[in-house]
């Protein structure tokens, strides 16, 4: 079945009355993928920041770097530049996390942690209450003017406050669906396809055969465009934490 | 459907937020990680826009000022010199002796400055005819030069 590989099984066995925390594959293809990158950045900034002249690897994690700073420069706006360098951390390895986890999930064989909804769900109210924590920090009760738009006749005003309430808390579900969907999906069809080309290629028979070739270009292609959809959602769950830390700042 | 397992709920995000604050603690700590990256790109920046300083002062209007300052530092060696030569008939007619070849002398002095100090003004003026404010400080300089000249003229009389 497609869906196999998403299976998660325990490797070291663990749990404490009804709380089963085993180390499971996910947890072990998250621990290799963390500190895969963590090396990197050892080596790359050992010592204190690496070379003046950076050799490729070190161009690639400064790259990251500035990368995600210009667009926690570009879309947080009406701040100085110290107090929004003070939510860069976070995104920055928000980003970071993503895109190796999804960038890992297409080494084949290994396990995708980010297609497991509850990763993404976990990552995605966290931070929506992290975010919402941070607006009533700096407006106070005044927060709750984001609920009603300005310039909106009075007798419609409980629905629309209703409407923006429910649209406000789905944007954190939204986020979280979006990123495991885009991840099964692509995984799914990519796992399809090729056992379809298999089965061809196994049925002995010259036609069969050639026509195998058809599945395994789709793959191929499919290999790529996941690589991107990979690459594409961690900038987009990024992308879309700046506009909504955007909206609470600055509360639209 | 894998995903709808609840046995692997809480094993999951145990390990998501033990690995996660790992993360986020390994790479924004100080020496290392975030701040190694920007340190290195801050001191980048400093070096690249100095050596952009550098370039820019080839520039015409450092050499203009380049040649100001060296004109101004001749002016005042001449102006040096003359005013030790007007100590010098100061010196000499202080003695009292052989005083009207002195006076003479001072006098003649006193005329082949004045010539020498003209054609110093009338060529810096010629030089830099665009900086009038020079000029005026030229002129003030050669006022104080006229004073000190009348000054030590009356000297030289009495």
């Amino acid at each position: 079945s497609p869906l196999d590989q998403f299976e998660i099984v325990p490797l070291i066995p663990m749990h404490i009355g009804n709380f089963y925390f085993s180390f499971t594959n996910s947890s072990l293809f998250m621990l290799l993928t963390l500190s895969f990158f963590l090396l990197l950045i050892h080596f790359v900034t050992k010592k204190g920041g690496g070379n003046l002249v950076p050799n490729a690897w070190q161009s690639l994690v400064e790259l990251l770097y500035d990368f995600v700073l210009n667009l926690v420069k570009e879309q947080i706006g009406g701040l100085s530049g110290n107090v929004k360098q003070m939510f860069f951390p976070c995104i920055l390895v928000t980003f970071l996390f993503l895109l190796f986890c999804n960038l890992q999930g297409m080494i084949p064989y290994s396990f995708t942690v980010t297609s497991h909804f509850l990763i993404t769900l976990a990552l995605s109210f966290s931070i929506f209450i992290g975010i919402t924590i941070v607006g009533f920090q700096r407006h106070g009760l005044h927060f709750f003017s984001f609920l009603l738009p300005a310039g909106v006749p009075l007798p419609l005003a409980p629905f629309l406050v209703l409407l923006e309430l429910i649209s406000y808390c789905f944007r954190a579900l939204s986020l979280g669906i979006r990123l495991f969907a885009n991840m099964m999906a692509g995984h799914s069809l990519v796992k399809i396809l090729s056992g379809f080309a298999w089965t061809m290629l196994c049925m002995n028979d010259i036609f069969y055969f050639i026509g195998a070739l058809g599945p395994l270009f789709i793959v191929l292609a499919l290999t790529g465009l996941e690589l991107g959809v990979a690459i594409l959602q961690a900038y987009v769950f990024t992308i879309l934490i700046c506009i909504y830390l955007n909206d609470a700042i600055n509360l639209h | 459907m894998p995903q709808l397992d609840k046995f692997t709920y809480f094993s999951q995000f145990f390990w998501l937020c033990l690995f996660f604050f790992t993360f986020y603690i390994f790479i924004c700590n100080d020496g290392d990680g975030v701040l190694g990256i920007s340190r290195i790109l801050k001191l980048r920046n400093q070096l690249l826009s100095h050596r952009g300083k550098t370039i820019r002062s080839k520039d015409p209007n450092s050499l203009e000022d380049l040649l100001r300052k060296g004109f101004s530092t001749g002016v005042s060696y001449m102006y040096a010199s003359l005013f030790e030569v007007s100590q010098w008939c100061k010196a000499v007619d202080l003695l009292g002796k052989r005083r009207k070849i002195t006076l003479i002398s001072c006098f003649g002095e006193i005329s082949g400055s004045r010539g020498m100090e003209r054609n110093i003004l009338y060529n810096i003026s010629k030089s830099s005819p665009s900086n009038t404010g020079r000029w005026i400080t030229c002129r003030n300089c050669r006022n104080d030069i006229m004073l000190i000249h009348v000054v030590h003229g009356q000297g030289s009389i009495k």
